[in-house]
This record gives structure tokens, C-alpha cells and sequence, in this order.
């Protein structure tokens, strides 16, 4: 009785991968071979597929990928409910959204998916390459995982859980990417797509270098443009990836190992047109060098009683980024700089009227993550109880030198910011416990499935003036699914379950969050600019001052959701309700400063007589006060989510080989601020002196999103041309968004002194305080409806022969988006198509 | 007292849009009737004798000249018109003029109503030069800290500069909106008000003579060679900023303008693209830098191109009445409106003919000069309408 595994991949027409596992071949009594397989030609299904498990999650394949024709990871989410195809825009950072209306501004809305791969968190918490003051799209600090730099080549599958996650998955808020990468012996694979926008090309091939151990490598490489006329604006990517899965087979264990290594490295590029510009110096550069080490060794035991599984991941990852920025800054008026980086007074200086400003921002995030997971089944009477228990230790750390320049010569003369080195910002650690029940309980013919869990998440290596120091916060999350039983209708079995779930999910604050930069302020004392340059002077007082909030605490979303599904004879049906609830959301909110500083009197000071540049004895001076409000991160960012999602697909009608999927959602999101607003009329000017007062109000301040949208989609499968073809119709019945309402008048003021004043109406006559007070016309607060959008998208895939498959897509070939009105405005929508066609071949 | 004259002008109500077999442009016939402004003294009338309607197609920009009595045929279109010509009141001959802009001439036969004013010959400061276009540097960056205006005593008697101010349209004549309410018939909305300081008769300008004000009055050609030396400029603006980051530079040598109002936080930028009106004039009795904010606010919103209603905004105002003189400045391709009531100014003038500030640098706009004097006095042309008035595309006279 000699046992060999092998892995068989079972290949329809060359190019389906319908069967890859190890199957175990065992010799009978007679010595011959036996292979039990299952024969059925699987369903080929281009669309993601709802999870029949109790959390709600969609599954998408690498059939339905290879359909899809993706030039990056988030054209994937147009198969979740909700979504929609959308036209690649790689000049900026592509962030997640799920469970969403509209677009949102908040960090939260990406910053709380987790992407894991291959059991491993993609994590970005320690990337700090931004420069401070400048609004780029580009930069993803402290807003998760940019989707440009995950490609999509060498996925086996992908789970996107929209519910309440496995308590194994922790750090994140409001969802899960798990994506599962190939492994299996496979033969050589390239692909070549070619869009109006970019040209992808990737190859990759499974070896099996010997029994039970198997090879896999791929490459890819992006080159996009902004804009296809454009040629000085790209982003680029290139990937490597090998990784080796084996198995091992002990007298009382089995043991499966793998171990991976990456490289991805990102290019985003700008450099001006040197024909056109009148600025040639001026480029921007961001690189990302991404090199990681990850590997895991899962023993499955046989005779160990209810001590099944032991499952140990760790990964290392080193990023070299750097983002180099170089700008001719020229000015129109002489403008003092500040030479001094501490609190204090010291002359400052003129800027020359032109200068090449350089900035280097130098980021070497390393990543170590550990994670171990016991796993027990109990099985006691008829129900079967699968325990896990385990731990996760995450360490984030930069060892950049971090912005490197020359604060005397700034990018934007309006900035405040110093040279900062990234290395002496202390590394985050992060430890998590967790226990998780998965019970599956037979009640008769029905069948009760609980998931109950808890994990926990303490930041170590804090100062102990954070509050978040020597805490432990609790995640409980539960997932119920009760199983009804089968009934059988006309032959065929009708399956009917109804799950729901409650569940928190925190996510912790970034390295940049945590240990923000210092912050400065220089205001000029004195400004005196004679018309002979040896008679001039400048006088500064700068002040420094730490804008960490040691009152942080990590995010933490309530997520809750009840869905019923049923299936019969082909037929899916799936109805989600969600509500989703987080208070403390991270967002970059006011809070008011206020600086004493002289202001020097210099018109005693005879400009025609003078022989050197005055001192500041010889001046009068008035005691002044600068009051201003900067931002800082606290946890004042509200989300209130809710919605349906749904998803229902037929059966392949045999007889035009068609398959029908509906999917859709209706989203509500309502995003407003949790605390109080210190809001400051930055442009009111009251006889010539600024506004010394800031305003604090209780008003919501955000909006609320809504979107109703189903996509229909026919595929059609003839498997005797090798053709598939797609039609999908994707429809927005309407998207909303209104302001929440204020009254616009503050409860209460502070004014220089920090003395904090009522606001009463006696203040509304005040001129001054009158610019506290927002003013809305009548209308504002109203909602503002986009009616029907409709897009027809075509896509085909066209198997020749056994190794080559040409795919073709052409999205927004039709788009219906009738006209209308807001108020008496008439409104007029267009939309261009987004087509392109790619090459498979697989040998 | 309401209103003055109402005056027709004749013309044949035939139709001929729908019988021109052989022109597939329909084409209307427009009747116009004159309005006359109510601030003329009410007992005079107007008696227009004679004058030219130019119609100016929005969409072709070909001009279309008529005479007054003529009969009007146009195709139809989008238009603006205007009209100069003579008039007697009081048994004196007046010039008028008048203009609207945007009519839609379509329909056949169209009955239309002109507001003309007659033009104010008293003779005060004028705006004669305005260079908001700013100079480029060797290096080809933009260089706008050399901004300014110039004014000009264009009467024959010494006049003093004490207490007139300058301010800047807050709308941009290149997008209009429909503000709620709509009080340009009879105020200006300003974005920054400066005023010459003075006693009354601490700046006195002698006729013919001019003063330069201009943003920073320091030599500019230190920082920018292509640029000029404004240190002997009569004022500058110095504007009280609230960013300690974005200060104003002032030249201790040169007076400052008193800051009366300024939208911005920071400094008093003209805008360099050219889109704004200029305006001066004078406070009267009572009214002062210190009080005008005030009683001169102007709470207003818009319908945004959204289609939704905007915010409530708070801008302030100069009653018609105190304005001296007024310029409408806009690139001739964008043009849109004027942010003056037509009877400050009745056509716009422009730094460029295209939007694009690259081929605009270093020019101005410039008043014509309409005669000399035996004296040698230079009379400068003001029939409030800038469109005849100044010289477009100017090289500013800085850099002359």
C-alpha cells in the first residue's frame, strides 16, 4: 500500500484551470493505481460568487479575473455588490472603498480594509513618503494600501469579506482582502494587455522541482500613463515573486510549508514637458522598493487528540522609498525666511527672489510580522467544535533619513516645515491574542453554525502619556448561520439559510498619527526692507511646539448584519442588510494655538537718514498675539454606514448557454465629525488686524451619500468555440449627497487668552464676531440627486487552439445619462468609452 | 423722481424668417425702445438725434452696424449691443450711450428696451493705466510683486488725491452668475478697498500730472531684470496679512494706502489674468475707512453651475454714485459680463486677447488720449465705455 501525492492539474481545453490539487493516489489490493477525481466539469463563472459562509464576502476567481481583464487590483471591485466598472486613473494613489456611497474624503474608508496575502498583511502604517503642505494624490500616508502596487497576475483567488472577519484577522475596520496567490505546478503563462491607458505585461510558470515541492515565479511589469497624450506623467511597476510550497509527510503529522519572496518597486513619475514649460527644473519622483521575506509551516496532526493544527506565519519586509522633488521657486515680493528651528527670537533673513528648492523624502520602513495559530477540534455528541487560539505580533519601524532639505529654502514659502529624520521615530508594536469557537451544531434536519470570537490588541513600546499605553482593547465578534433543511422541489434540493453577525473591528493608528512631526511657526516681528540692502532687517520669533495627541485611541467599527440566501437547482440568491457604526474614526482636525510675538514700529525710524540697518532698541513695539488653528489627528471622524446588498444568478441555460448574475447594493453614508468644530474665518481682515478669535461649534460637519445601483450581467459560455462573451449592464438608479445641516452659529468662542466665552446672541451685532457666524441660503441642505446612469460593457474572450486566448473589453460602449435639473440649472452628463484587448498564452 | 423719457425707435414689423426660402438663417427685425436713467435731473429729457447700434455676435463675434433709425435685421443669435449717440437735454447736445449684453434675437419680431445714460463730462481723476499683468523673469517664472495702477488729473485745476480710493471688482467679468438679489444697477461690489490718507489737501495733483500706486514701491529689478524700479511710486499698498507666512513687504520710504477692505487674508493681488473691474472714486461726508464696513455689507448667494444655491456670502459695496471712474477689464475671448453698471462703464477693454497669462506679461491697459491743450495739457478720452477709451494690450508704460 504505497501512499504518493501527487499534484494533478487537470486542464479543460488548455486553458481552464479546473482541477490543481494534491490527489493521493492509492494502489489497491490488485496493485493497481485508483485516482478518485471528481469528473464533473466545474461551472465556468466569470463573476464574483457570494460565500456561502456565515459572514458576508465575495469570491473571485482567476476565470472570472482573466475575464475581467484588470490592469490592477481595483478594477476587481466592480464585481463586488455596489460596484462598478470605473476607467483607470494610475497619476494617483488607487485606494479601497467598500460598503460605500459616493467617494469619500475620510482615510478611514481605506485605512480600515486589510489586505492580506497569502496569510500575510500588506501593511503600509510606517510609509511616511509625503511632503507636508503639499496636496498630492499621489501619496497614500496614513490611507492604507495603494491597489496600483498589487498585481493581479498570479492570483489564485481572492476573498473579499464585507462582514464581521475571523477574529485570525485583526488591525482593520471595515473589511478584508485575503488574496490567495498560485501554487500549484502550472505550466508557463504570459499575458500582454494593451489599454488607451497603459500596457501590462506578465509571465509566470509553476515548477514542480520535486515530489511535494513545488515552484512558482512570476514577473510583471505596468507602464501607465495619465493620459495616453501624455508622455511626461507615468506610473510604473515591477514585480518578481517565487515562491516554494511543500509538503511533508511525518509518521503523526503532516506538514505544509511555503516560503515567498517579492519584490515590487513603484515608479510614479512627473517631469514638466521641457518644450512647453517655463519651469525646467521642476520634477517629481516617487519611488517605492519593496523587498520581502515571508514563509509559514502549518503541522496537521493526526494522533494528538483534540490538538489538530499548528499554524506558524512570519514575514520580513524592507521598502527602500524615496521621493525626490525638484521646483524652481521664484518670488514676486521680498519674503522673509526664518533660519531658526527652536523656540525663540533671531533675525531672519531674505529669500533670494529665485532658487532650486530640493526636497528628499527617505523612507525604509521594515515590517516584521509573527503570527501562530493552535487549532483544536472537539467534537461532543453530534456537533463538531473547531477551536482556534493564537497570537500576532507586528512590529513597524522606518529607518529613513526622512526629509532631507534646506528649511531656508522651502518648496512653498507659506511652509513651516523642518528637515526631520525618520529613524529616530520609535517603531510600532502591536501584540494580539485571539480564540475563536466554530461550532456546527445539528438541531434534526437543521443545522446551527456559530463562529463566536474575541481578539485583543495592546500597542507596546508607547510613551506612557498615551493613553493608548499598557491598554488592551477587545474586539468580540460573533457570526451565526442557521441552516434550514433541504426541501425538495420538482427533484431538486431547495437550500435556505439565514445568517447574521455583530462584531467589532479596530484598527490602530499609523506611525505618522502616532508620532506626527513637530510643529512650527515663524511670524515676523519685524520687516523692515530699506532700498539700500545693508540697511535691512529681519525679526522673527519662531515657536516649536509637539502636536502629537497622546489622547489617541485606535478606531473601533460596530458592524452588524443579518442575510438570508437559498439556492436551488443552479439558482443563487443572497439579500444582505448591513448597519456599520464608528465613532472614532481617525481624521486631521483643528484645534486652536495662539502665539504672543512684537510687533515693532519702525515709522520713527528715518528711512532717509539712516546708516546702518536699525536695531531693535531704537524701536517701540506693541505686544501682539497670533491665533491660529492647525490640524492634528484625533479620533473625530464619524461613519454611519447601512445598506442592502444583493446578489441572485441563474443557472447556464443550456440551450443559449447563458448564465444571468444580478448583483447590487443600496449604500447609505453619513460621514460627520464626533466632537466639537474649531473652525477660524481664516479670510475675515477687521480694520486691517485678523479675526483673534475661534469659533467652536456643534455642527455636524459632513454629509450624507447615497447610491443605488445593479448590475446585469449574461455570459455565455460555448464551450465548443472556446468563445465567452459578457454583456454587463451596470446601473446607478440614482446617487445623492447632502450636506448636514448647521445653524452656523457657534456655541462658544476663544479668544487669545484661551478664555473659552459663550456665544450670545448679543455677539451676532458684533461685526467682528459676526464672521464666526456661517451663513446658508435657503436650498444649501438640500439633497442633491443624480438621476439613472446606465453603461453597457462588452467583454469576449476567444480561446485558439490550446495555449493562446486573445481577450477584448470595451467598457461604456453605450452609456445612457439622461439630462436634468438641479434648481433651474440643466445638467448634462457624457462619458467616453475604455476599451483595450490583451494576449494569453499558455505553453 | 422715477423715470425720463421713454423713446421708440421705429421699425417695420415684417417678418421674414419664415419666407426666405433661398437663406436657411432665420433672421428677426428688433424694435428698440430707449430708457433714460433715473438719476438725470428728472425734469430734463432726452431727445436722441443720432447715434450707431453695434450688435456684436457671441458666438461668430462679427460686429453688425446699424444707424439709429435704420431698420434692424439681424440673424437670429445671441448678441451684445450697444449703442452711442447724441442727444439734446435741456437744449443742450448730450452724448448717450447704452448696452446690454446677451439678448437672444430669435422669434421674428422683437420689442427691446436699452437703458442709456448720458456720459458725465466733469472732468476729475481718471484711471489711465492699469498693469495687473506683472513681468516674467529671465528665467521665464511669473513676477507680479510690480503691479500698479496709474491715475490722472484729467481736469484743468489742481485736484487733491486725499481720501480717493481704489477697489477691485469681487466678481470676474469671465463668469457670470445670478446673484440673489442683484444690486449692480446701483452698487459695486468690491474684493479689496484701499484709499489714499490725507487731510484733504495733503496730495495735491496738478492738472495733467499723475500718481503711480502700486503694490510694492521697491526696485524691482533686484530680484527680476526684466522688471522695472518702482521705489519713486507716490503710494503703495501695504495689506495687513493674517499669515505670518505670507507678509507684505513695505518700503518704509514710500506712504502706504489706509486698507479699508480686503477679502483676502493675506495680500492685495491684482488679478493677473486681467478678469476684474477697477474702480475710483470718493467716500462721502460721514462714510470713512474705519465705519464703511459696517453699513456696507452686501449678503448675497448664487446658483452655482451645480444648479444648487451657494452659501450665503457677505461682500461689501460701493454705491454707484460715489464712483468717479470705472474700468472693466476681461480677455476679449472670455468675456462674459461687466461687473460695472453700464452706467460706469459700458464696454471692457483687455491685457490680451486670449486668457493665457504667458503671452500677456508686462502688458497694461491705457487710456487714449483725446486732445492737447494749448497749455500742453493732455486731455484724456472718457465717454465710459472702455472698449473706445483705453488702449488694449498696452506695453505698460513701466517697462517703456
Amino acid at each position: 500500500m504505497i501512499r504518493r501525492i501527487f499534484v494533478a492539474t487537470l486542464l479543460c481545453m488548455g486553458i481552464w484551470n479546473v482541477y490543481s490539487n494534491p490527489v493521493i493516489i492509492v494502489a489497491d489490493s490488485l496493485g493497481r493505481d485508483t485516482i478518485q477525481l471528481d469528473k464533473r466539469l466545474p461551472e465556468v463563472l466569470v463573476t464574483a460568487a457570494e460565500s456561502k459562509k456565515a459572514t458576508s464576502a465575495s469570491v473571485i476567481n482567476t476565470q472570472a479575473m482573466q475575464h475581467l481583464q484588470p490592469s490592477g487590483f481595483g478594477d476587481l471591485l466592480e464585481l463586488l455588490p455596489g460596484g462598478s466598472s470605473t476607467t483607470p486613473n494610475m497619476n494617483k494613489a488607487n485606494l479601497i472603498q467598500i460598503r460605500e456611497a459616493g467617494s469619500s474624503s475620510e482615510v478611514m474608508s481605506s485605512l480600515g480594509v486589510k489586505f492580506v496575502i497569502d496569510g500575510m498583511a500588506l501593511d503600509n502604517d510606517a510609509n511616511l513618503q509625503s511632503i507636508p503642505g503639499q496636496d498630492n494624490d499621489r501619496d497614500f500616508v496614513s490611507k492604507g494600501v495603494d491597489m496600483r502596487s498589487i498585481s493581479t497576475d498570479n492570483i489564485e483567488s481572492v476573498e473579499i469579506v464585507r462582514g464581521i472577519a475571523s477574529v485570525v484577522h485583526g488591525d482593520l475596520t471595515s473589511g478584508l482582502v485575503n488574496v490567495i496567490r498560485k501554487s500549484n505546478n502550472s505550466p508557463f503563462q504570459a499575458r500582454v494587455k494593451v489599454d488607451e491607458y497603459g500596457k501590462i505585461f506578465s509571465a509566470g510558470k509553476g515548477f514542480l522541482l520535486r515530489d511535494a515541492l513545488v515552484l512558482n515565479t512570476d514577473v510583471s511589469y505596468v507602464d501607465s500613463r495619465t493620459d495616453p497624450r501624455n508622455v511626461v506623467e507615468n506610473y510604473k511597476r515591477l514585480s518578481f515573486s517565487g515562491r516554494f510550497n511543500g509538503d511533508k509527510k511525518g509518521d503523526n503529522f503532516n506538514l505544509k510549508w511555503n516560503l515567498n519572496m517579492d519584490y515590487t518597486g513603484s515608479f510614479d513619475n512627473e517631469k514638466t514637458d521641457p518644450e512647453v514649460t517655463t519651469a525646467k527644473e521642476d520634477r517629481y519622483k516617487s519611488t517605492y522598493n519593496k523587498a520581502s521575506l515571508s514563509g509559514g509551516m502549518k503541522w496537521t496532526f493526526r494522533n494528538a487528540g483534540p490538538y489538530t493544527q499548528l499554524d506558524v506565519k512570519g514575514a520580513l519586509s524592507q521598502s527602500f522609498d524615496r521621493l525626490e522633488q525638484t521646483k524652481l521657486v521664484s518670488l514676486s515680493r521680498p519674503t522673509p525666511v526664518s533660519t531658526s528651528s527652536t523656540t525663540g527670537v533671531a533675525d531672519g533673513e531674505y529669500l533670494p527672489s529665485q532658487y532650486v528648492a530640493t526636497m528628499v523624502v527617505d523612507g525604509k520602513p521594515l515590517l516584521a510580522n509573527l503570527n501562530l495559530i493552535n487549532r483544536f477540534d472537539l467534537n461532543i455528541g453530534q456537533s463538531s467544535s473547531k477551536i482556534l487560539a493564537g497570537g500576532e505580533w507586528a512590529y513597524k519601524k522606518n529607518h529613513g533619513e526622512g526629509r532631507v532639505f534646506d528649511f531656508t529654502r522651502p518648496m512653498s514659502t507659506s511652509s513651516r516645515v523642518r528637515p526631520r529624520s525618520y529613524s529616530e521615530i520609535p517603531a510600532s508594536s502591536t501584540m494580539s491574542f485571539f480564540v475563536e469557537e466554530n461550532l456546527s451544531l445539528p438541531i434534526g434536519d437543521h443545522k446551527l453554525e456559530v463562529m463566536a470570537g474575541v481578539r485583543s490588541m495592546s500597542l507596546m513600546n508607547l510613551d506612557s502619556r498615551f493613553k493608548m499605553n499598557g491598554k488592551v482593547y477587545l474586539d468580540p465578534r460573533f457570526n451565526l448561520q442557521y441552516k434550514f433543511p433541504d426541501v425538495n422541489i420538482a427533484g431538486h434540493d431547495v437550500k435556505f439559510d439565514i445568517s447574521a453577525g455583530l462584531g467589532w473591528q479596530s484598527k490602530a493608528p499609523t506611525l505618522s498619527m502616532i508620532y506626527p512631526d513637530m510643529m512650527y511657526e515663524d511670524i515676523i516681528q519685524l520687516n523692515y526692507y530699506h532700498n539700500n540692502p545693508d540697511y535691512r532687517k529681519v525679526n522673527m520669533q519662531t515657536y516649536e511646539w509637539d502636536n502629537t495627541n497622546y489622547d489617541l485611541e485606535p478606531a473601533r467599527n460596530l458592524k452588524k448584519e443579518i442575510r438570508a440566501g437559498a439556492s436551488f437547482n443552479g439558482y443563487n440568491i443572497s439579500v444582505t442588510y448591513f448597519r456599520e457604526n464608528m465613532n472614532n474614526g481617525f481624521r486631521n482636525t483643528g484645534m486652536w494655538h495662539s502665539f504672543a510675538y512684537k510687533n515693532y514700529d519702525y515709522s520713527g525710524i528715518d528711512s532717509e537718514s539712516i546708516t546702518s540697518a536699525p536695531q531693535l532698541e531704537d524701536m517701540t513695539f506693541t505686544q501682539d498675539t497670533l491665533m491660529k488653528v492647525y490640524n492634528r489627528w484625533d479620533n473625530e471622524s464619524r461613519t454611519d454606514k447601512e445598506g442592502v446588498e444583493f446578489s441572485m444568478s441563474t443557472r447556464r441555460f443550456e440551450l443559449i448557454k447563458t448564465r444571468f448574475t444580478v448583483t447590487g447594493a443600496w449604500f447609505r453614508t453619513k460621514v460627520s465629525n464626533a466632537g466639537m468644530q474649531y473652525y477660524q474665518p481664516s479670510s475675515t481682515v477687521i480694520n486691517g488686524k485678523p479675526l483673534n478669535v475661534v469659533g467652536i461649534y456643534n455642527w455636524e460637519n459632513g454629509s450624507e451619500k447615497q447610491s443605488f445601483n445593479t448590475n446585469f450581467m449574461f455570459d455565455t459560455y460555448l464551450r465548443r468555440l472556446g468563445l465567452i462573451f459578457s454583456t454587463s449592464l451596470q446601473c446607478t438608479w440614482f446617487s445623492s449627497s447632502r450636506p448636514l445641516w448647521n445653524d452656523g452659529t457657534p456655541v462658544a468662542y476663544v479668544d487669545v487668552a484661551g478664555n473659552v466665552h459663550s456665544f450670545a446672541d448679543a455677539d451676532m451685532s458684533d461685526p467682528s464676531m459676526q464672521a464666526l457666524v456661517q451663513s446658508y441660503s435657503q436650498g444649501y441642505f438640500d439633497s442633491q440627486v443624480k438621476p439613472f446612469i446606465g453603461n453597457l460593457n462588452l467583454k469576449a474572450t476567444k480561446e485558439i487552439g490550446k495555449s493562446v486566448r486573445i481577450a477584448l473589453f470595451v467598457n461604456s460602449l453605450v452609456t445612457v445619462c439622461p439630462d436634468y435639473y438641479i434648481g433651474s440649472t440643466l445638467i448634462r452628463r457624457s462619458s467616453a468609452p475604455y476599451f483595450g484587448m490583451e494576449l494569453n498564452i499558455k505553453i | 423722481m422715477k423715470k425720463g423719457l421713454l423713446y421708440s425707435v421705429l421699425a417695420a414689423g415684417m417678418i421674414l424668417s419664415a419666407c426666405n426660402d433661398d437663406n436657411s438663417l432665420s433672421r428677426s427685425v428688433i424694435d428698440f425702445e430707449f430708457t433714460l436713467p433715473t438719476f438725470e435731473s428728472g425734469s430734463a429729457s432726452v431727445d436722441v438725434k443720432s447715434g450707431k447700434f453695434t450688435f456684436t455676435n457671441v458666438t461668430t463675434q462679427v460686429e453688425t452696424e446699424f444707424d439709429y433709425g435704420q431698420q434692424i435685421i439681424l440673424s437670429d443669435g445671441l448678441y451684445n449691443v450697444k449703442f452711442v449717440g447724441l442727444g439734446l437735454m435741456d437744449g443742450s447736445e448730450v452724448s448717450v450711450q447704452g448696452a446690454q449684453t446677451n439678448i437672444t434675437v430669435t422669434g421674428g419680431n422683437l420689442n427691446m428696451k436699452l437703458q442709456l445714460y448720458v456720459i458725465n463730462n466733469q472732468a476729475d481723476f481718471v484711471i489711465m493705466e492699469v498693469f495687473p499683468t506683472g513681468t516674467v523673469t529671465p528665467d521665464n517664472k511669473a513676477y507680479i510683486g510690480d503691479q500698479y495702477f496709474k491715475l490722472y488729473n484729467n481736469s484743468d485745476q489742481t485736484l487733491y488725491a486725499d481720501g480717493l480710493f481704489i477697489a477691485e471688482s469681487q466678481f470676474l467679468t469671465t463668469t457670470k452668475y445670478e446673484y440673489n438679489p442683484d444690486i449692480m444697477e446701483d452698487y459695486f461690489t468690491a474684493i479689496s478697498i484701499f484709499m489714499i490718507p490725507g487731510n484733504g489737501t495733503d496730495y495735491p495733483v496738478a492738472p495733467g500730472d499723475s500718481l503711480i500706486i502700486c503694490d510694492n514701491a521697491i526696485n524691482h529689478m533686484e530680484s527680476n531684470a526684466n522688471s522695472f524700479d518702482l521705489t519713486g511710486a507716490d503710494f503703495e499698498w501695504y495689506a495687513e496679512s493674517t499669515s505670518s507666512s505670507n507678509q507684505d513687504i513695505d518700503n518704509p520710504a514710500v506712504p502706504n494706502l489706509v486698507q479699508v477692505y480686503k477679502s483676502s487674508s493675506t495680500l492685495w493681488i491684482l488679478n493677473k489674468q486681467g478678469n476684474k473691474a477697477y474702480t475710483i472714486g470718493r467716500f462721502p461726508e460721514g462714510v470713512t475707512a474705519d465705519n464703511y464696513m459696517s453699513e456696507y455689507g452686501y449678503s448675497c448667494n448664487y446658483v452655482m453651475v451645480t444648479g444648487a444655491v451657494s452659501k450665503d456670502f457677505t461682500y461689501y459695496k460701493i454705491p454707484n454714485s460715489w464712483i468717479i471712474d470705472a474700468v472693466n477689464l476681461s480677455p476679449k475671448n472670455t468675456y462674459v459680463w461687466n461687473n460695472t453698471a453700464n452706467s460706469l462703464d459700458m464696454g471692457f477693454t483687455y491685457v490680451g486677447v486670449n486668457a493665457a497669462t504667458a503671452e500677456n506679461y508686462g502688458n497694461a491697459v491705457r487710456r487714449r488720449e483725446l486732445l492737447t491743450q494749448p497749455d500742453g495739457r493732455v486731455v484724456l478720452k472718457n465717454t465710459n465705455n472702455s472698449a473706445v477709451d483705453f488702449i488694449p494690450a498696452y506695453r505698460a508704460s513701466g517697462l517703456r
